[in-house]
């Protein structure tokens, strides 16, 4: 076993540990990128000079491009070489990692930084799938569950760890090797752009064409149709912040026309031969509602975990630091519970299961939903820590549930289609929760006139107004958190889980 | 002690649901632990948000205060600034001893914590009174029993903060009360010795005056008196000055 030569498909011999180290190492760098940006929000707010919307873009936008990708990368791995691919990722994320890190701080810019932010997401979305595939071609079936565990491991911890660390950046400078980091915006960036220039200079040496090319058609049009309507959609949501949920040009036109270009989507995919995203899935009842299920965990997940670094940071008056780690044990204890949700599942089955997470999910928000200047830290921790939990015991399952449903040739595209609605998902919620709330905010804000007369109350009145945002965001996030309990009601009582396969 | 009680019902809640296998069993247990979980994460609301368990507390606090300007000057100075135009908070400086050497601002509101400095309302007042005090009332929320607080208590309560109110007051007549230019105009007058020839005959006038008007007055009243008229005419002369 020791001497086991490996071989590539062209024959030629690599070696297979230094392969996966340093695909780790660069997924590492792009889920980092994930996360990183929740609890440096407020610092963005006050150096580009944007509101709690705006600034929300640099995730929303990250997540949409994230999505689009889901469908596109499975036949881009198939039709390209692992190496050739591999640079194209590595090299458009330490682009687009370069391009929001030199970012200008001035407002005018910001669009240049969410510009970087999408051309990073791109190759997000194509390394996560990326590293499956190579696993699951250079190691035998009897081998696999340590190097996926590894996977579980960075793909899991690194969105969990990125607003610790943002945290830890921003907090002070740092001198590491001698190097001094400073606690500027553009660190967060540096150690991913670093990690990941390491590894776009060793790719050509060390990743070798692993997996066998096959030829696909592939439907370009789907993925215009895709990336405008849903692109047109998004940015829809995200001009209600700024100009309400009347405005014609930047508001209702959008989400029709996004709305009418994915209606055109979805009509091709049924009449493809072999479609881009095979919505046909949906026919199945059990698929459609455990999917919706799903999305709703998403986004209650999302929505309260956007909002609460800024909530922290601007009236608690904690640092980038130790907001992160309030929601740090949150965090971890969901990555804790993915593995016991798997067990649960197989013991009670979805029913019972997802009636459990969602019920302890309501709860934990319940007093999110009552939350004002006063509540204090260790409550936000511990009922977010509650929250996380209920959402990792329905995550995972949920869409090992949604795979059940289908008959096993359709589970390729299942599970296209559950990532891309889930992606979706977070990133239009996150978006709608955000627009509410910045809404709300505008709305309650006080008049400028408070600020010559009174300029103390005015900050407190300021600071109440995004209270009520916050507030209003956080009883959506209940809603979604009670739908969830009455969807379950509907779900399969045990399912027949597929053994062996 | 509460907050892990409902950490502790959420697990059992998940447990009871998922792991018990009789139908009977696992419904009623659960529906009885998931109250339980409803009710005490409502308790936990109702004491963090509407105080439950608590009642205000609100403490009285006197203090003499010392003129911010030198000790030499018989008027006293209190230099006080209104936070934006019309919030009625003020920030003022002065002693807090009759032995500091330098007066500090007191009630600069700490804008790194906006939630508690609102709460702050500092003001002044001129009232007809010989010695300037500060009157600080502070009301807070507090724990009705420890029994509450054990039961109840969160993390570190934060913003317990209801409201704080200053009130300084000067004497009217000794007393000057500038704002901060006002402070630095009076710091640049020189009092011409024609002035100073002046302040002394009148003062020495109503000495005579005072002492026809009370002949039994000791050497100490005189003295006192002589005090006092002195501060007197002079926050006079400094109000003039200031026209």
């Amino acid at each position: 076993m020791k001497n086991t030569q490996h071989l590539d498909i062209h024959g030629q011999p690599y070696h297979r540990g230094l392969l996966l180290t340093l695909t780790l190492f660069a997924t590492f760098a792009a889920a980092l990128m994930q996360t990183s940006l929740g609890t440096a929000l407020p610092r963005l707010m006050t150096v580009f000079d944007i509101n709690l919307s705006t600034a929300q873009q640099a995730t929303t936008w990250f997540l949409l491009a994230n999505a689009i990708m889901v469908p596109v990368s499975a036949s881009l791995i198939k039709r390209f070489s692992v190496r050739s691919l591999s640079m194209v990722a590595y090299g458009c994320l330490m682009v687009g990692i370069a391009i929001s890190a030199f970012t200008p701080a001035q407002n005018s810019m910001w669009f240049m930084f969410v510009i970087g932010r999408v051309v990073a997401a791109l190759a997000v979305g194509i390394m996560f799938p990326l590293l499956q595939i190579i696993i699951i071609n250079i190691y035998g079936k009897n081998e696999r569950s340590m190097a996926m565990g590894l996977m579980g491991l960075v793909v899991g911890m690194a969105p969990a760890l990125g607003p610790t660390l943002t945290g830890w950046i921003l907090n002070k400078n740092h001198v590491i090797l001698g190097f001094t980091l400073t606690n500027s915006w553009r660190s967060i960036f540096y150690l991913p752009l670093i990690v990941i220039a390491i590894a776009f200079v060793l790719c050509p040496f060390i990743i070798k064409d692993v997996v066998k090319r096959e030829k696909v058609t592939f439907d370009w049009w789907s993925l215009v149709l895709s990336s405008i309507g849903f692109g047109l959609f998004l940015m829809g949501f995200t001009n209600v912040s700024a100009n309400g949920w009347g405005d014609l040009s930047s508001v209702v036109a959008p989400i029709v026309g996004g709305v009418i270009l994915i209606t055109i989507l979805v009509y091709r995919q049924l009449h493809l031969e072999t479609p881009f995203l095979d919505v046909r899935v949906f026919k199945s009842r059990r698929f459609t509602l455990t999917t919706i299920t799903m999305v709703l965990a998403t986004m209650a997940m999302m929505g309260v975990e956007m909002m609460l670094p800024t909530y922290l940071q601007n009236v608690h008056r904690l640092t980038a630091l130790n907001s992160g780690l309030a929601l740090l044990p949150g965090a971890l204890l969901m990555g804790l519970f993915s593995p016991i949700a798997g067990k649960l599942y197989d013991v009670a089955g979805i029913k019972r299961l997802t009636i459990a997470g969602f019920s302890i999910l309501a709860v934990g928000t319940l007093p999110f939903a009552y939350i004002d200047m006063s509540t204090s830290t260790m409550m936000i921790t511990v009922m977010y820590a509650i929250r996380m939990v209920g959402i990792a015991l329905v995550l995972m399952p949920l869409t090992t549930e949604a795979m059940a449903a289908l008959p096993l040739a359709k589970t390729t595209d299942g599970t296209a289609v559950n990532n891309t609605a889930r992606q979706i998902a977070s990133s239009v919620g996150t978006a709608v929760l955000t627009s509410i709330t910045q809404n709300v905010i505008n709305n309650h804000e006080p008049s400028h006139t408070l600020k010559l007369a009174d300029p103390l109350k005015y900050a407190d009145k300021y600071l109440q107004a995004s209270m009520d945002g916050f507030q209003v965001a956080f009883i959506v996030g209940l809603g979604f958190a009670v739908a969830g309990i009455i969807l379950a009601f509907w779900l399969t009582k045990k399912s027949t889980v597929k053994k062996g396969a | 002690m509460l907050i892990w009680i409902v950490v502790i019902l959420a697990a059992a809640t998940v447990a009871s649901i998922t792991l018990i296998s009789a139908r009977f069993w696992r419904w009623s247990i659960s529906g009885v632990l998931l109250v339980a979980l409803v009710a005490s994460s409502g308790m936990l609301i109702a004491s963090t948000k509407y105080h439950w368990g608590m009642h205000q507390v609100t403490t009285v606090e006197h203090q003499q205060i010392y003129s911010a300007g030198s000790t030499k000057s018989p008027a006293g100075l209190l230099i006080a600034k209104q936070l934006g135009t019309k919030s009625g908070r003020y920030v003022m400086v002065y002693k807090t001893s009759a032995d500091a050497t330098k007066a500090t601002p007191h009630f600069v509101p700490d804008t790194s914590d906006v939630v508690n400095a609102v709460k702050v309302h500092a003001t002044y007042r001129q009232a007809d009174v010989t010695q300037a005090t500060v009157k600080i009332t502070t009301t807070h929320w507090g724990w009705r029993s420890a029994a509450g607080e054990y039961w109840l208590k969160v993390g570190k309560a934060q913003n317990q903060l209801i409201s704080k109110h200053v009130v300084v007051t000067v004497p009217k007549k000794t007393w000057l009360v500038l704002t901060a230019a006002q402070a630095k105009q009076l710091s640049q007058v020189k009092t011409s010795t024609a002035q100073a020839q002046q302040l002394k005959t009148a003062l020495q006038q109503q000495l005579v005056a005072y002492v026809k008007q009370h002949p039994q007055a000791s050497k100490v009243e005189q003295q006192r008196y002589l005090k006092q008229a002195t501060a007197e005419l002079t926050v006079k002369q400094l109000r003039a000055a200031l026209k």
